[in-house]
């Protein structure tokens, strides 16, 4: 994956695999700032937007990347910073001190393996992609999922073995990683 | 590998390394796994007879629980998506095509897309009125017997509950005092700055707002006082019941206000005066409503300074004249002056408390 952009190398096709690799993460990362998803979504396409009708005009010496993070954690702040003109209740809000722990740098470096989540997930067919995020982020039992779908419960756990079997497969290296990392670390100190 | 580096400086800690890393499970024919039981587990399904089985599967080989854990990792590092998992990645991909005018989708320019979305979480108030009440001579008069106070700072404004639920709004840089619990015979209270109030009715305890210089009384609910302490007036506008604005110097010199209109104390001049409101946006700080029909660039500069407290230079006397409609609606200041500058074609830059207007005309 490139990581700068110059002069004209904008093109649609680029903009398109940039825009796909970053989107989710940045969405995650204005999420951080806004609490409400679909203003962190508004946001992140504006700056995709802005992007877009810029492109003649792109000069970087930094990547695309952190241009993106910046022009996201900006707007976040101007976001934070308008709302709290019309807060309306007793208790002072927290907001102007919620921006200052998000840090952007510790949150892009953990990017690479929620890529590689997100990579895993699209991979897996529709039909088990659908039951296994009904299962694990919108915490539906199977019977729940069985009859929303109206397919057979074992058709729903036949459906999550076969997603599970792929999501570990696909991110066993980031878990003996990390495991690695924590056994190491303990007994080092232990 | 690394591990292997750790052998060597550490000794005995870096045989644990080592037996870590050379433990990768290879699940194809070597073991039997159960799917099926791993679902059930992770999603807290288990009944007791399956749980049973699960514990003498991972019993029965030690290389099962290791098995077992990989596959609660996997589930386990979902957490890390969960924020976004619900984010249809390709329909979010075509609507930035929309809005990018890709592949013949409807062009929106990144300004119209700032605009079309509010960025403005707000809940409702129901009453409105704005008292702004300015003056130091009322403050002597009245504090004894004022307990609480609470001030809205110069960032938000903050809405108040009075002792009889009467509920108050306080713009930036504004003050209320009042008692903490109200008198048989009368309820007072005291405003510097504006506030807007919808008070509880109680006709047999009238309400009294006292600014300083003049003194308000509500004989119905909702109304709009700016008192001031920099201006020589007291404004009262009233968007619902009625109203009494009166000179606390001269009490007879009193005027009665109905919904919609607007008085006038001028205590300077000492003149109390009535007229119709005619400013369509007395709220706007409290509501995030800016309503301009055909209005002079010079009165919507004017109004958006006020409402969003920032100064307002205009660098060619002549683009004062330009006109505007337009409505805005809980809007960022931010994509308020980006709509100004598309629509007449100007440059709004702002910095800290000073917003600059360049252009050439309209």
């Amino acid at each position: 994956m490139r990581n700068s952009i110059t002069g004209n190398d904008l093109d649609q096709s680029t903009f398109e695999k940039i825009f796909k690799d970053y989107f989710l993460s940045l969405c995650s990362f204005a999420t951080k700032y806004t609490r409400d998803q679909d203003e962190a979504k508004d946001i992140v396409h504006q700056v995709f937007t802005n992007l877009w009708e810029k492109r003649v005009d792109f000069h970087l010496d930094q990547s695309v990347r952190s241009y993106l993070y910046t022009a996201v954690h900006n707007r976040c702040l101007n976001y934070i910073r308008d709302k709290k003109k019309f807060i309306q209740d007793d208790i002072p809000q927290t907001t102007e001190s919620l921006s200052s722990y998000i840090d952007q740098s510790d949150f892009m470096e953990a990017e690479e393996l929620r890529n590689e989540i997100y990579k895993a997930l699209a991979e897996l067919p529709e039909g088990s992609r659908n039951i296994f995020k009904m299962s694990r982020f919108e915490g539906k039992k199977y019977k729940e999922i069985a009859e929303e779908l109206g397919i057979s419960i074992k058709t729903v756990e036949t459906q999550m073995s076969k997603a599970l079997k792929h999501m570990k497969g696909k991110l066993i290296k980031y878990i003996q990683y990390i495991s690695m990392l924590i056994g190491g670390l303990y007994y080092l100190f232990a | 590998m690394v591990c292997i580096i750790y052998l060597h400086d550490i000794g005995v800690n870096g045989f644990l390394c080592v037996y870590i890393i050379s433990k990768p499970m290879k699940e194809d024919s070597k073991h039997i796994i159960p799917y099926e039981l791993f679902i059930k587990y992770l999603n807290d399904e288990l009944n007791e007879h399956e749980d049973i089985t699960l514990q003498s599967w991972l019993k029965a080989n030690p290389e099962h629980s290791v098995i077992f854990d990989e596959y609660k990792s996997t589930w386990n590092l979902m957490d890390k998506v969960k924020d976004v998992a619900n984010i249809n990645l390709e329909k979010e991909w075509s609507k930035q095509k929309n809005f990018s005018n890709i592949e013949n989708g409807t062009f929106i320019s990144a300004k119209e897309l700032a605009e079309s979305k509010s960025q403005w979480s707000f809940s409702k108030i129901a009453a409105v009125f704005v008292v702004l009440i300015l003056s130091a001579a009322t403050i002597y008069y009245i504090l004894p017997q004022f307990t609480q106070e609470k001030i809205a700072s110069n960032t938000e404004i903050r809405q108040i509950v009075l002792p009889d639920g009467s509920e108050v709004t306080l713009n930036i840089n504004s003050k209320i005092k009042y008692p903490t619990k109200f008198d048989q015979k009368e309820r007072k209270v005291h405003i510097e700055g504006e506030a807007f109030f919808d008070v509880t009715k109680n006709p047999e305890v009238p309400f009294k707002i006292s600014t300083g210089e003049a003194v308000i009384e509500v004989l119905g609910t909702s109304f709009n006082v700016s008192a001031y302490n920099t201006y020589e007036e007291v404004e009262v506008v009233v968007t619902e019941g009625t109203v009494a604005l009166s000179s606390l110097e001269n009490p007879q010199n009193r005027i009665i206000l109905n919904s919609g209109a607007k008085g006038i104390y001028n205590h300077s001049n000492n003149y109390l005066l009535k007229e119709t409101n005619s400013d369509r946006n007395f709220l706007a700080w409290k509501t995030g409503k800016i309503v301009f029909e055909n209005d002079s660039l010079s009165m919507v500069l004017n109004t958006i300074s006020r409402i969003y407290n920032k100064r307002i230079i205009l660098n060619n006397k002549d683009l004062g004249q330009c006109t505007l409609t337009v409505t805005f609606e809980k809007q960022s200041l931010e994509s308020v002056l980006n709509v100004i500058e598309s629509t007449l074609n100007l440059e709004l830059i702002a910095e800290d408390e000073t917003i600059t207007v360049t252009g050439d005309g309209c």
